[in-house]
């Protein structure tokens, strides 16, 4: 049987439900159904002439998966790839290559969490949203309108440009290039990134809490300084910003309740 | 804009958080400036956005992870203010439907769990089955979205038209103290978190 062709068009497709990859979300089979949806199309494509395979095919990929939501792009187009390799073979090489592609889906997935997590969601999530904050600051402070958008945008780009690129980089080379491209990624030096990134956003919290606290007047300027004092202890300590909120709301209750 | 259209938006941008794309559309940042702008409430809805954005931004959403939604909690809190509600009511009930919603959604997981064998059937056989539950799957949660974000701005907003004016100072105060110093506790925390990873 002869490969099938990956067209920009299946690409643009199998992105474009690659977007709704965590649409039906559960603990079960977590991404499973968003996976085996964002498949479907090229999976028809490949076992088109096989209705048995196909079906099969589909319900391998209902299981559940799980990864980061950009890593998964690069998990579809491995998969794709080997799902066309597979469709390509006979008898016993076909099950063994199909047997292959369930197990490499699934160390994939959770061998590129780990990384994906603690770059986009540890460390470049909360600079994107700082470099908003401060851009927010630094707009206010210059009399520049529209703050908040300047805010919105400012971290809208600061995490879309490198996220959205992944996604495309992704999906692209692991069509075209299958595992080697999980091996290039693992030779970008991803660990100095998240540091570089997590240190900037330590100064972004500084800088932002330096601008904040300096436009208000004394009194609120120290009762700001203490709280972020205390803050920075109880969350060293392991205390979770919304309790520290909690325990900030009894001592605004137990301040008035001494008043006169 | 109203309080019931600003839900209604907050809604549609909140299912960028899990369901669709994650592309940080839903993230109380720009919640905030989206829905202040809406409301014609810009101020509030920067504050409330910052305010919320530093305060979940050491919650990682990885796995089944479900704390409390911020986004839900920036945009309710905003919804509130365009109702005039006191600042500091706007806060607490934007934890409220914030923590009220990540309980609903454990809600749905669980269901969308139960009725996951039943959709692998019928998807095994290709067809529209699978485009079909994912979209229902979507839209249950917009509509849950709405209603728990609704049901706060309307509880909190009748709470402050009757009572809170005339609330014992102590819960005023606490209150009070909460909302002002949320800003600060969210920008020590990710300073702490920060340093203790780098």
């Amino acid at each position: 049987m002869s490969q099938p062709v990956m067209t920009p068009g299946m690409k643009a497709r199998i992105a474009g439900r690659l977007l709704l990859l965590q649409a039906r979300w559960d603990p079960a089979r977590m991404q499973g159904s968003g996976f085996a949806f964002a498949l479907d199309p090229w999976l028809e494509a490949c076992w088109s002439s096989d209705p048995a395979a196909l079906t099969a095919a589909r319900k391998r990929h209902l299981e559940y998966f799980n990864t980061h939501p950009i890593a998964a792009w690069l998990a579809a187009g491995v998969v794709c790839r080997q799902e066309a390799a597979a469709a390509a073979l006979t008898g016993a090489s076909r099950e063994a290559a199909i047997a292959r592609l369930v197990s490499q889906k699934a160390s994939l997935g959770a061998s590129l969490a780990g990384l994906y997590d603690s770059f986009f969601w540890g460390a470049l999530r909360p600079a994107s949203a700082l470099s908003g904050i401060l851009a927010a600051q630094a707009a206010y402070r210059l009399g520049l309108p529209h703050a908040p958008a300047w805010a919105a945008a400012t971290a809208l780009l600061v995490y879309n440009v490198p996220a959205v690129a992944a996604r495309v980089v992704g999906l692209t080379r692991g069509l075209a290039e299958g595992e080697r491209a999980v091996v290039a990624l693992t030779r970008l030096p991803v660990q100095p990134w998240i540091r570089g990134l997590r240190r900037a956003a330590v100064g972004g919290a500084v800088a932002s809490f330096a601008a904040g606290a300096g436009v208000l007047g004394g009194g609120d300027r120290l009762t700001a300084s203490l709280t972020f004092a205390a803050g920075l202890i109880l969350a060293w300590r392991g205390v979770s910003p919304l309790a520290q909120v909690g325990f900030a709301g009894l001592g605004g209750m137990a301040a008035a309740g001494m008043r006169p | 804009m109203s309080a019931v259209a600003a839900c209604a938006v907050l809604a549609v941008l909140e299912l960028d958080a899990v369901l669709v794309a994650q592309a940080m559309v839903s993230r109380p940042l720009v919640v905030g400036a989206a829905l202040g702008a809406l409301t014609g409430q810009a101020q509030a809805g920067m504050l409330f956005g910052a305010a919320f954005e530093l305060l979940s931004l050491c919650d990682l959403p990885v796995g089944g992870c479900l704390t409390w939604s911020a986004p839900v909690a920036a945009g309710t809190a905003i919804a509130l203010a365009s109702r005039g509600t006191s600042f500091s009511l706007c806060f607490l009930g934007g934890v409220a439907a914030g923590v009220l919603h990540s309980r609903a959604e454990a809600f749905e997981r669980a269901r969308r769990a139960a009725t996951g064998d039943a959709l692998v059937r019928r998807a095994e056989a290709g067809g529209p089955a699978l485009g079909r539950a994912l979209g229902a799957s979507i839209a249950l949660h917009a509509a849950m979205t709405f209603a728990v974000a609704a049901a706060v701005v309307a509880a909190v907003g009748a709470v402050d038209r009757a009572w809170w004016a005339g609330a014992p100072a102590v819960l005023r105060g606490g209150a009070a103290m909460a909302a002002s110093s949320a800003p600060w506790i969210g920008l020590s925390g990710l300073a702490a978190w920060g340093l203790k990873r780098s």
